[in-house]
């Protein structure tokens, strides 16, 4: 089971990596904006798929790797590729006293804890006097499509990886115990507090190493594009469309929901949104634990018949 | 027999009308595809509300065009797509726009983050831009050959009030504003500004987005005995200030309040309190350069609501790139990327002249209105403007 896994993760990220250089700019940009969202969906699904600690905030590590390589390439001229790890790392660090802090609250004050302190770190960003404000910080202009999509591509193996660790795992265990009942889990001799910190710190860090491609990618970081609620909006709506809390959920809901909100919005340029909230509404509807749990319920079903 | 020889002369004379109807039209567009024009527009999102009017600009350019005959024999299309105020989206389009839907020019979106963007795609595919919506100085000065600023630069914007502070005398400034990103460039930006022209800053602090008492701030600047005021201001805060001003009766020479009182509704609002007091903007209708009184009735019969500056700006960005198409004949990027940067033209807002080296706008200025006797008069700079300056600024009891 867990191989087969192993196998057509490695498959799929393999194909992402051969076809992109074979398409037009177009063609890399679509895959570019796939990749991200799906990474960046996997770096959600731990804390709130497998923790039960729903997050309306992870688009705050974002943005501090964004501006760790807009800073690091601007201010001290250093490798972007550099500042794009240095991001993840910083994440990583300030996700430990944050986690601490903000784990203490749960459920829908988690939730908007973290929506307050997504707000707090943007106008944090407006207001320092080294981020160049609202104005926003320039980095040397360039098509960086490519470089990017290879960064982002890896940052989604490694959330992969570590997806299937915490599936896998006593870790992932302790987490999903905590999740179904965190006072009876804290009974039961599960550190709490650790585990969940651990996985936030987890949920922190991809975000961090994908903001620093998408600031290499877009040659300029401002606090509103980076810091952003339609980026964390579109991963949380990603994760719940494909399964909260599944290996491959954030992959079919990343997948899909940008494909689909890619071409509708070609088609459609006016009403776009308001055609793709119609389907997720109805999908949801369908399908309230989202599309990989209903496969695997119905694929489930036919081998008990069979 | 003779029944079918008659109906067949009924059919050929059908068929001939027919034909003879339908022949002499298509001369021109019909066997030739249409020009098509590229861009994103943030239909959605944050910047949703003035981007409609930029939008409204491009298509009331195209609709006159068209009118007219089109471009180079063939109809002019506009093919935009929605980038939701998110600059990855824009640059996913743009490049759609150019490899899958294969545009035979682009212009540019809205906003400066997505601009920044976008501009490495126009680079890449050596397709040159004239960006509508960008008045900061910065995103030109990376070297790019594609992208053209079509705006005032932002810099311009408090310099006709500067200079008639300082033409006057009135040395002691008080700056003030919202605390939010737009006033607090502007504000940001005047020291420099008040130094050169030999002014003192002598009171500088923000007030709150949305704040709804105005007497602390009216109270310091008094206290600071400031000769001219400058107050990076919207509508709602503008008028809050004014009437809080008054209440105080601050004895100030000059009163300039950037974006609210360039509004309309700023001098109904206001009533005579209005009068002397100075704003900013980046185009009127009472401009007189070329076309401009057609444009401002044209869009307002169109739209249903008065032109903004955002719709002047992208209509103005097409009037430059259609002259530049109509003088090469050809749809040729590099000829058209040329023209850009070297012609000097009257459109709507002013005259268009860039730096060809960075493509920074040369030309197009900010204008400075004041309110006088109910009315919106452009007072600066002196080339455009409707009347003299009123200063110093009445005395409170005289409105």
């Amino acid at each position: 089971m867990t191989d087969r896994r192993i196998a057509a993760s490695v498959a799929i990220l393999a194909l992402c990596a051969i076809l992109p250089p074979l398409g037009s700019g177009y063609v890399q940009s679509v895959f570019y904006i796939a990749v991200l969202y799906i990474a960046l969906a996997y770096g959600w699904n731990v804390i709130a798929g497998y923790g039960g600690y729903l997050s309306f905030g992870q688009v705050t590590f974002f943005g501090i790797g964004a501006y760790a390589v807009a800073l690091g390439v601007t201010q001290l001229h250093l490798p972007w590729l550099l500042c794009a790890f240095a991001g993840g790392a910083i994440a990583a660090v300030l996700a430990v006293p944050l986690g601490y802090l903000m784990l203490r609250l749960r459920g829908p004050f988690f939730a908007l804890g973290m929506l307050g302190l997504a707000q707090t770190t943007r106008i944090a960003a407006e207001a320092a006097p080294f981020t160049g404000g609202s104005a926003g910080i320039y980095l040397p202009p360039g098509s960086n499509t490519l470089p990017a999509y290879y960064w982002t591509l890896a940052v989604l193996a490694l959330a992969m990886g570590m997806t299937l660790w915490v599936d896998r795992s006593t870790f992932g265990l302790r987490l999903r115990a905590l999740r179904a009942d965190e006072r009876a889990a804290g009974t039961l001799g599960v550190d709490v507090t650790r585990f969940k910190v651990m996985a936030f710190v987890i949920s922190a860090i991809v975000p961090g190493l994908l903001g620093g491609g998408y600031a290499w990618y877009l040659t300029y970081v401002d606090p509103a594009s980076v810091f952003s609620t339609h980026i964390e909006l579109q991963t949380v709506a990603m994760v719940i469309l494909g399964g909260v809390g599944t290996y491959w959920g954030p992959f079919v809901g990343g997948a899909l929901m940008s494909q689909v909100s890619q071409s509708l919005g070609a088609r459609f340029p006016q009403g776009h949104l308001m055609i793709f909230g119609g389907l997720i509404v109805a999908l949801l509807i369908a399908l309230p634990r989202g599309i990989v749990p209903a496969l695997t319920a119905a694929l489930a079903r036919r081998s008990a018949r069979a | 027999m003779r029944l079918i020889l008659l109906s067949r002369a009924v059919a050929g004379a059908v068929a001939v009308a027919v034909l003879g109807w339908a022949a002499p039209a298509p001369i021109a567009a019909a066997d030739q595809p249409p020009i098509v024009i590229g861009a994103t527009i943030s239909e959605t999102g944050s910047y949703a509300v003035d981007a409609k009017y930029a939008l409204e600009g491009y298509q009331l350019w195209i609709k006159e065009q068209n009118a007219k005959g089109g471009l180079l024999g063939r109809k002019i299309e506009l093919k935009t797509y929605d980038d939701a105020s998110d600059p990855a989206t824009a640059v996913n389009l743009y490049e759609r726009l150019i490899d899958q839907d294969h545009v035979d020019v682009i212009v540019g979106p809205y906003s400066s983050a997505i601009t920044a963007a976008v501009a490495n795609v126009a680079e890449k595919h050596k397709m040159p831009m004239i960006s509508p919506e960008v008045s900061a100085a910065a995103p030109f000065k990376r070297g790019l050959r594609y992208l053209f600023m079509g705006i005032a630069q932002s810099t311009h914007y408090v310099e006709g009030v500067i200079a008639l502070a300082k033409a006057n005398g009135y040395k002691r400034i008080a700056v003030t504003g919202e605390d939010s990103a737009f006033p607090r460039s502007i504000a940001g930006a005047l020291p420099d500004l008040a130094k050169a022209a030999g002014l003192d800053i002598v009171y500088s602090e923000l007030y709150p987005h949305n704040a709804s008492d105005y007497s602390a701030v009216t109270q310091k600047i008094k206290q600071a005995n400031a000769d001219a005021l400058f107050s990076i201001s919207y509508f709602p805060d503008a008028i809050g200030m004014l009437r809080a001003l008054k209440s105080a009766n601050v004895p100030l020479k000059l009163v300039y309040f950037a974006v609210g009182p360039s509004e309309p509704n700023f001098g109904k609002e206001a009533g005579k309190d209005a009068d002397g007091v100075l704003a900013t903007t980046n185009w009127s209708a009472n401009l007189k350069t070329p076309n401009n009184g057609e444009f401002a009735r044209d869009f307002a019969a169109t739209y249903h609501s008065a032109p903004d500056y955002h719709a002047a700006a992208n209509y103005s960005a097409l009037e430059v790139l259609g002259a530049a198409i109509a003088r090469v004949k050809s749809l040729d990027q590099e000829k058209l990327r040329d023209q850009f940067a070297n012609t000097k033209m009257q459109t709507v807002m002013g005259s268009y002249e860039v730096d060809p080296a960075t493509g920074l706008q040369l030309g197009y200025t900010s204008l400075t209105l004041q309110w006088q006797g109910g009315k919106q008069y452009i007072v600066a700079p002196p080339a455009m403007a409707e009347r003299k300056p009123i200063a110093p600024f009445p005395a409170w009891s005289a409105h």
